[in-house]
């Protein structure tokens, strides 16, 4: 790719802002596809006063776009405007939130991508994705108690909600982002420079 | 109005109302929107979507709330209920209209806000490749059932296959754009130069202050 800028550390170059774009696109409709299943799921446990389990434990897979961003292009900000993206994709598409999606998404990337930041953004490996999960976990699970209404619970449902999450993170935006890693430096197909 | 104006105006009432405990003003919300909906000639699936779509949430939580609440739990859940339908009625004020308003939206942003030509041009690109994302996405189930495997979404190889694609993508949009003439971080000239009215302003203050003064009586 021949381009006008020769100093890519410190601006975004066009190939790193559309790879972060479509790697959000991605995701938002991969879990797009999910959406008739989250609502099966939430409608079965709204009865029984449940329903919020069902975005605890689907969370970590609506975060994924953060710490996938990041692995990827490797820049500060990167995870931030990831999940932002996504966010912006899954509002297009009508997500049930409304603009709220947005709020949520600057929330849920600036929460993940405190983890890498917190390490100095010099570790992009196992330990940053489960640092980004942990940060992640605990910064939009302060953003809930505010937007969803959690300061209004029980310290038992918080607690559950809150291990719930946490769970879910780790899986989705830990062992799952690890693996996938794994799989891309196997196939060697990102170089970089 | 102009749609960045509309966005911002929008965002800065739906983060006040994360805020607001107060089922009277995400009712006024929900209300004034109605109203203005009632000028932007929805089509019926329209007003279905906005009625049917936050049952589930606004109903998740409500019934939440009242099992597992504590202390004014019961307020609180009647506060979500009308705060997911204001959430979605206000941002319907915008989301319903931005494929009309999209082109202006995206110019806003670049030549009034001083985006990054850079990130506005690979916003526009990846808008226009979202149809193709969704058709990828089946392609890439329907390859791996025919070869017997069903990918679910908590298997790597399904990310794999679509972080793969999109490095191919944006790589053959980034030489396409540059062949085109793209050249990052030079001085663009516009065919068609964005103005914002004074009035679109105007109304952004009047509404804004409006509702400032909605919650100077503190109902919550």
């Amino acid at each position: 790719m021949q381009t006008i800028s020769k100093s890519k550390s410190t601006r975004w170059a066009l190939r790193d802002v559309l790879l972060l774009a479509f790697v959000a696109v991605f995701i938002g409709f991969i879990f797009w596809v999910l959406g008739p299943i989250y609502n099966l799921l939430s409608a079965a446990l709204t009865p029984l006063g449940l329903a919020p389990f069902a975005n605890e434990i689907l969370l970590g897979g609506w975060m994924m776009a953060a710490p996938l961003a990041s692995i990827l292009i490797r820049q500060a900000g990167a995870g931030v405007l990831g999940e932002f993206f996504a966010a912006a994709v899954e509002m297009l598409l009508g997500g049930q939130w409304g603009v709220a999606t947005l709020l949520s998404g600057l929330v849920q990337g600036i929460g993940n991508e405190a983890g890498f930041a917190v390490l100095g953004y010099k570790n992009w490996g196992w330990g940053g994705i489960f640092a980004s999960a942990i940060t992640g976990t605990i910064i939009t699970f302060i953003w809930s108690a505010v937007r969803d209404g959690y300061g209004s619970y029980h310290i038992g449902m918080l607690i559950a909600l809150f291990l719930t999450r946490f769970v879910s993170l780790l899986f989705f935006g830990g062992v799952l982002v690890v693996a996938i890693q794994k799989l891309i430096e196997k196939a060697g197909v990102l170089r970089r420079d | 109005m102009n749609p960045l104006i509309k966005f911002t105006t929008v965002m800065i009432i739906a983060l006040e109302l994360t805020f607001i405990k107060s089922v009277t003003i995400n009712i006024i919300v929900i209300g004034v929107s109605a109203f203005l909906y009632l000028f932007l000639k929805l089509s019926w699936r329209q007003w279905l979507w906005l009625f049917i779509l936050p049952l589930l949430p606004g109903f998740g939580s409500w019934f939440s709330l009242m099992y597992f609440g504590t202390g004014d739990h019961v307020h609180m859940a009647w506060v979500m209920l009308s705060r997911v339908f204001a959430y979605l009625w206000l941002g319907g004020l915008f989301t319903l209209k931005i494929n009309d308003e999209r082109d202006i939206f995206l110019a806003t942003l670049e030549q009034k806000a001083k985006l990054s030509a850079t990130f506005v041009y690979a916003l526009v690109g990846v808008l226009n490749f979202m149809p193709a994302v969704s058709q990828q996405i089946k392609t890439i189930r329907v390859a791996s059932q025919m070869r017997g495997q069903t990918l679910h979404i908590w298997q790597p190889q399904l990310y794999f296959k679509a972080i793969l694609s999109a490095i191919r993508w944006s790589q053959n949009l980034a030489e396409g754009m540059v062949s085109h003439g793209f050249t990052e971080g030079a001085v663009r000239t516009h065919l068609n130069v964005v103005t914002i009215k004074k009035q679109d302003w105007l109304w952004l203050i009047i509404i804004l202050i409006a509702f400032q003064l909605l919650l100077v009586p503190r109902w919550y």
